[in-house]
Order: C-alpha cells, then sequence, then structure tokens
C-alpha cells in the first residue's frame, strides 16, 4: 500500500444557524475551516486547542457523524464522503472513535461483554460461544480479566469504564482510532495506565491514533506529530520534537506558555496572552489570532495567512513568522517578549 | 508525633483532627479520617489528590457546607482565630462565610445567579456584610469588576451571568469573593473548567490580588502543574487523610511519601522520554465504607512491610516543614 491511512483536503464545517425565515442572510458558525492533514499507518497525529477551536467537530466529519459542508476525507485513498451508506459502514469499520466520558458513552443496560462485542455484531451473527470468547479476548487486551464481561457500566470504576471504550473500539480490529479527549476526564495516575496502554496497543497492533486533546503534557509524551487549531483553522502542524521545542505560531507559543509545568523552580517570565477566544459566528476578520497577537501587523487584519512550509518539515499560518512572500510592514502593537523563529523555506 | 507549631498570631486557620461522615442508606462512609493542619495569615497552601480523596470535603467542612442530611463533621475542631468554628451559631457563621472567609468554586454557572446582574450580586454580598449603602455597594461592585480586569466595568455591571463567557464569570465570581477583603480565600478547583490560556490569566490574577490584599490562599486541586507555580505550601490527601505536607519546592524535589512519588511520576513529563509507558500506580483506591487497617496506601505501594499493613503511619516530621505519614519515608525520599 502507498500513500497515507488517512488523507484530509480542505475540510470545512459550517453549521446554519437558526433557519432563515424572514431573516435575510442565517449567521453561520465556522467550525472547521479548510482543514488538511495526512496520518500515516501507526502514527499518532494529536490535534491541540481550546475550546470551540473545532477539533471535536473534526473527529465527527472524520467518521461522518456528520457531514461536512466542503472538503474530502480519504481513507487509503477512498473518499468517505461520497460513499452509500452500506459502503460506508464497511469504511466505518477501519476507523473507530474513543469517547472523552466513559460514563454516559456506555449503555447502562448492557453488560461489559454485550457493549465491546456489539460492533462485531453488526456486521456478523455471533454464537453465544464466538461472543464470550472475543469479549475475553477484547477484555484481555486492554488489561481486564475476563470475569468483566458479566458487569454493568455501573459498576466499574472511570478508568475500567475507559477501557471498555478503547476494547470496543479495537473490536472491528481498526487501522485508526480517533480519540476525543479519551483521558481528559481521569485522574492523572488513571491516565497513566490509559495513556500506557494506548502506546501498548500501538506498538502491538500498528494502530494509528488521532488523538484529540488540551493537554499539552499529554500531548507532548504521545504525539509524532501535533496540529494546532484555532478558531477553526490550523495554525500550525509540525513534528511534536520541533513543536514544543520551538512554537512558531504566536498562538502555539501563547498556548505551551500559558500550560502549567509541575516544576516550582521554574520561573514563569511572560505575561499570559491577553483576551479570550472570539466566537466563530463573527471570526476576525483576516487571521482570527491578530486581535490577541502581540505580533501583529496591518496584513493580519485583512488577509487570512496561507500555511507555509518551513525548513523543519513544519507548516505555519503566520504572516510575521512564516510569510509566504515579502516582509509584512510594521507592527500593529509593540511586542512584549523577545522571539527566535526558525528560517521560513522561501 | 508531629511538633505542633505554637499557634502564635500568625496563624490564622488551625484545623484539628477534622472527622467528617457521609451517610448512605446502609453505609457510612469516612470521607475524612482526621486531618490537622494550618494556614498562616497571607499564605497560599495548596491541597491536591485525587477524586474522593476528601479535598473538597475539607473546604465544605471548614465552611460548613455540607449536605445537612447526608454529611456531618463528627469530631475535631476548626479554629479561625484562634475561636473554634464548628461551635458557632448557624447565623455567626454567615457573618464570617463570604466576609472573614470567602469561597470560588469550580462551575461559576452553577454558583452566579441567572436571574440577577453580576452588579446586583456583588453589591449584594457587600450590603450583607457592610452598613454601605445601596449606591455605595453598585460602586463597590464596578471597582471590584476593575480590580479582576474586566474590560468596560461600566457597562458590565449591568450584564447578566449568561452574557459572560467562562472565563469572565469566573473573574466575577473572585471579584464577589474578594469584595469583602477576606483574610481567606478556598478556591475549589477554580480553573479546572476553563480553557489554558485563561486559567493562565485567573491563575495570575488570584495570585496578584491575594500579594495586594494580603489574603490566604487554600488552593484545592487535582492539577500538580498548578499547585507548582502558585502555592508556598502543599498538602497531599490521599482517602481521607493527609499523607504528606511540604514546602513546594521540597515536596517536588523530595517527595516523602510513595503515593505522591507516584502521582509526580505519573504525569507525563518529556524530560523522562516521550512514548514511554509511564510509571503506574497499580489498584484503585480503598473504599471508605469498610474500615482500613494500617495504611491505606499499602496494598497499592511499592514500599509496603509487613508494618504498613498493621499499622496506620502517622504523619511526622521528616525535615523542617516537611512531613509524611510513612514509616518508610527516609527510603521514599532517597528512591
Amino acid at each position: 500500500m502507498t500513500g497515507p491511512l488517512l488523507k484530509v483536503e480542505n475540510l470545512t464545517k459550517h453549521y446554519p444557524l437558526g433557519a432563515g425565515f424572514l431573516k435575510k442572510t442565517i449567521p453561520t458558525i465556522r467550525a472547521v475551516e479548510d482543514v488538511s492533514f495526512t496520518v500515516e499507518a501507526g502514527e499518532t497525529l494529536c490535534i491541540v486547542g481550546e475550546s470551540g477551536c473545532g477539533k471535536s467537530t473534526v473527529a465527527r466529519l472524520l467518521m461522518r457523524l456528520v457531514d461536512p459542508t466542503g472538503g474530502r476525507v480519504l481513507i487509503d485513498g477512498t473518499d468517505i464522503a461520497g460513499l452509500r451508506k452500506q459502503e460506508l459502514r464497511a469504511h466505518r469499520r477501519r476507523m473507530q472513535m474513543v469517547f472523552q466520558d466513559p460514563y454516559s458513552s456506555l449503555n447502562p443496560r448492557l453488560t461489559a461483554g454485550q457493549i465491546i462485542t456489539e460492533p462485531v455484531e453488526n456486521f456478523e451473527r455471533l454464537t453465544r460461544k464466538q461472543r464470550n470468547a472475543l469479549a475475553a479476548d477484547l477484555l484481555q487486551k486492554v488489561g481486564m480479566a475476563p470475569e468483566m464481561m458479566h458487569r454493568l457500566p455501573s459498576e466499574l470504576s472511570g478508568g475500567q469504564r475507559q477501557r471498555l471504550g478503547i476494547a470496543r473500539a479495537l473490536s472491528l480490529n481498526p487501522s485508526l482510532i480517533i480519540a476525543d479527549e479519551a483521558v481528559s476526564a481521569l485522574d492523572v495516575s488513571v491516565q497513566a495506565q490509559i495513556l500506557n496502554l494506548l502506546l501498548d496497543l500501538q506498538q502491538q497492533m500498528g494502530l494509528a491514533f488521532v488523538f484529540i486533546s488540551h493537554d499539552l503534557g499529554v500531548v507532548e509524551h504521545i504525539a509524532h506529530r501535533v496540529a494546532v487549531m484555532y478558531l477553526g483553522r490550523i495554525v500550525e502542524l509540525a513534528p511534536s520534537e520541533a513543536l514544543f521545542a520551538k512554537p512558531v505560531h504566536p498562538y502555539t507559543e501563547a498556548l505551551l506558555a500559558a500550560a502549567p509545568v509541575p516544576d516550582p523552580t521554574r520561573v514563569r517570565l511572560e505575561a499570559p496572552v491577553e483576551g479570550e477566544v472570539p466566537s466563530p459566528i463573527n471570526p476576525p476578520t483576516g487571521c482570527a489570532f491578530h486581535p490577541r497577537c502581540p505580533l501583529a501587523v496591518e496584513r493580519c487584519r485583512i488577509e487570512v495567512p496561507p500555511l507555509v512550509p518551513m525548513a523543519d518539515g513544519r507548516v505555519v499560518a503566520c504572516h510575521v513568522r512564516a510569510p509566504a512572500t515579502e516582509s509584512p510592514g510594521p507592527r500593529l502593537r509593540q511586542p512584549n517578549r523577545r522571539h527566535t523563529v526558525p528560517e521560513a523555506n522561501a | 508525633m508531629l511538633m505542633r507549631e505554637f499557634a502564635g498570631d500568625d496563624v490564622l486557620l488551625d484545623v484539628r483532627d477534622l472527622e467528617t461522615h457521609f451517610y448512605g442508606e446502609e453505609s457510612v462512609t469516612r470521607a475524612l479520617g482526621g486531618i490537622s493542619f494550618q494556614v498562616k495569615k497571607g499564605e497560599t497552601v495548596g491541597v491536591v489528590g485525587e477524586s474522593g480523596c476528601g479535598k473538597s470535603v475539607t473546604a465544605l467542612s471548614i465552611l460548613r457546607l455540607l449536605p445537612k442530611l447526608s454529611a456531618k463533621t463528627v469530631g475535631g475542631e476548626v479554629r479561625f482565630h484562634g475561636r473554634d468554628i464548628l461551635e458557632l451559631s448557624d447565623r455567626e457563621m454567615r457573618k464570617i462565610r463570604g466576609d472573614q472567609i470567602a469561597m470560588i468554586f469550580q462551575e461559576p454557572m452553577t454558583s452566579l445567579n441567572p436571574v440577577y446582574t453580576v452588579g446586583h450580586q456583588i453589591a449584594e454580598a457587600v450590603q450583607i456584610h457592610t452598613k454601605a449603602s445601596r449606591p455605595v455597594a453598585m460602586a463597590k461592585a464596578e471597582e471590584m469588576l476593575r480590580l479582576v480586569r474586566i474590560a468596560d466595568p461600566e457597562r458590565r455591571v449591568s450584564n447578566y451571568p449568561h452574557e459572560m463567557s467562562g472565563g469572565m464569570r469566573q473573574r466575577v465570581m473572585i471579584a464577589m469573593a474578594l469584595a469583602c477583603s477576606p483574610e481567606l480565600l478556598i478556591a475549589d478547583e477554580p480553573t479546572t473548567a476553563l480553557d489554558v490560556t485563561i486559567q493562565a490569566q485567573i491563575l495570575r490574577l488570584i495570585v496578584d490580588l491575594k500579594d495586594r490584599m494580603g489574603a490566604a490562599v487554600m488552593f484545592i486541586t487535582h492539577d500538580l502543574g498548578v499547585v507548582a507555580e502558585t502555592c508556598q505550601r502543599v498538602i497531599v490527601m490521599y482517602a481521607g487523610r493527609i499523607v504528606e505536607q511540604a514546602n513546594v519546592v521540597d515536596l517536588f524535589a523530595r517527595p516523602a511519601h510513595p503515593y505522591t512519588q507516584g502521582l509526580m511520576r505519573s504525569v507525563p513529563d518529556p524530560r523522562r522520554g516521550r512514548q514511554r509507558r509511564l510509571p503506574e500506580i497499580p489498584g484503585i483506591v480503598p473504599n471508605l465504607r469498610e474500615p482500613i487497617v494500617g495504611c491505606s496506601f499499602a496494598p497499592r505501594c511499592p514500599f509496603a512491610i509487613d508494618i504498613c499493613r498493621e499499622k496506620r503511619p502517622p504523619l511526622r516530621d521528616v525535615g523542617s516543614s516537611h512531613a509524611a505519614a510513612c514509616w518508610r519515608a527516609e527510603e521514599v525520599m532517597g528512591a
């Protein structure tokens, strides 16, 4: 097989706000705007960003739980947007999802065994014996005792429930797992157990992950590559090590600087970035980050910056740090920090 | 036993053997199994631990805000300025709460009243505790909004909570909590529901205002990063008891309790290598409905020996202003 496992091209999702019966124009939420990336087999791509940046909508679009307004999602070269129901079902086997909340994503009336074998039974009929064998096997894969198959979700701890969610996702032998804030609701010691499980499974089964998270510590630990989203767009996509060593986009920089670090001897120099994330109903013109950006120039207010490839294999959308053409012009406001940036790959 | 510091003038809050139970249909949960600690004037103390360790119950017990029908503080003292506030009448307690001791909770939307403007709510808090007239209290509300750096405070005082973002609502909660210049601020996961850039702004704000007003802060959180950045001293709780307390630098440099050590190691840290398995704490937290013999962490502890399973270790000094409840603390610190 050649080419990436997953290829996302110019993915866009606009949600209309209410019906436009008397109003002339219907306001839309621009949840996802022109998002493109690839995921290779066995790779972990993390998508980070704050509430409302569109990261969860991307997950839903990948699973085609919602239909895109524009763009394509290709799995092994097949566009899932064009598929009819039957074909879509077959393709969904390749891609499974793990959700944030292990309490509301499990049917409280089914036993653990029924929950994790249900996806397979959607495709084929299992005898009772086959079902039990499958459940036992899946439970063992996620580090649970086979006897647990008779328990109800309410009889399990938060960590065990999240293991069930993972076992259910594994039941169809997918190549790709989309995990939307899969460890965010867990205590740190349980979080460590689940992260270890995901790393083990990736190694044993060659799984690829699209891992959506707001926790930069977790992301830095598991990601091969990281996409940073702000207000529906990817503003920076880079190999994990490069991104954390030297963020280029001013928003990435602000995000990394804001994350609390468990080291009391570290002295925090920078003032936190000011302001809040603007509304995706009426996003700022040009670069969406310009009202909060210390580096903003006139052009940032007018033109949406394109993603420009840099020398170290990353892409960045910033007129100042990654200019596509000539010098960006004078700043809109005084900067309050010093910056160093790798050279743009002109 | 832990040497009790002389309860001199600088001790603001002195909690002794505080014990709180929750009552279920057929069982009693020992949510707090007798905890003792002090908060000095102007000090920032972090209380950390995982779900169910008793950190929020500690706050509610101090404030006497436990659910009346299902929970009760069954033992101990909470001395505030030397006076046991558990002995006060409800009326006297209401005078202290919101005035000398203020609190901020995790979810600002559920702590604010949706049918009143934020200015009205801050002014109300001011009027309950001072004899200020309505116009004076409203002016104070506007001043507080300016203090917590809400842009356009003249206009924002007449906003309703739903017209504000989560970060702004938490600023309003802080404004309300600080309006009466409390001596102690109890903040229970105040930034957990917020985005990371907003969290950084709110943490900075709390620390700045605390320094300016000289209030002591009890910072309840599950996030070791938040503790490292904001607190001077840290209390670590496990299964309803304090297992370790130390100044923040010592705690992170040389944790003396195996639970603290395990907790710190299970946080991803790129300095220890990416994409590696994280050290896990095996097992799960004990059921507090059952009596626990010995150390409650022993079943999960890599250091556990016979005595740990038989006798509960007392909190004892293991260094200057560093105490741990572990029979083998010295070895843990060396590990």
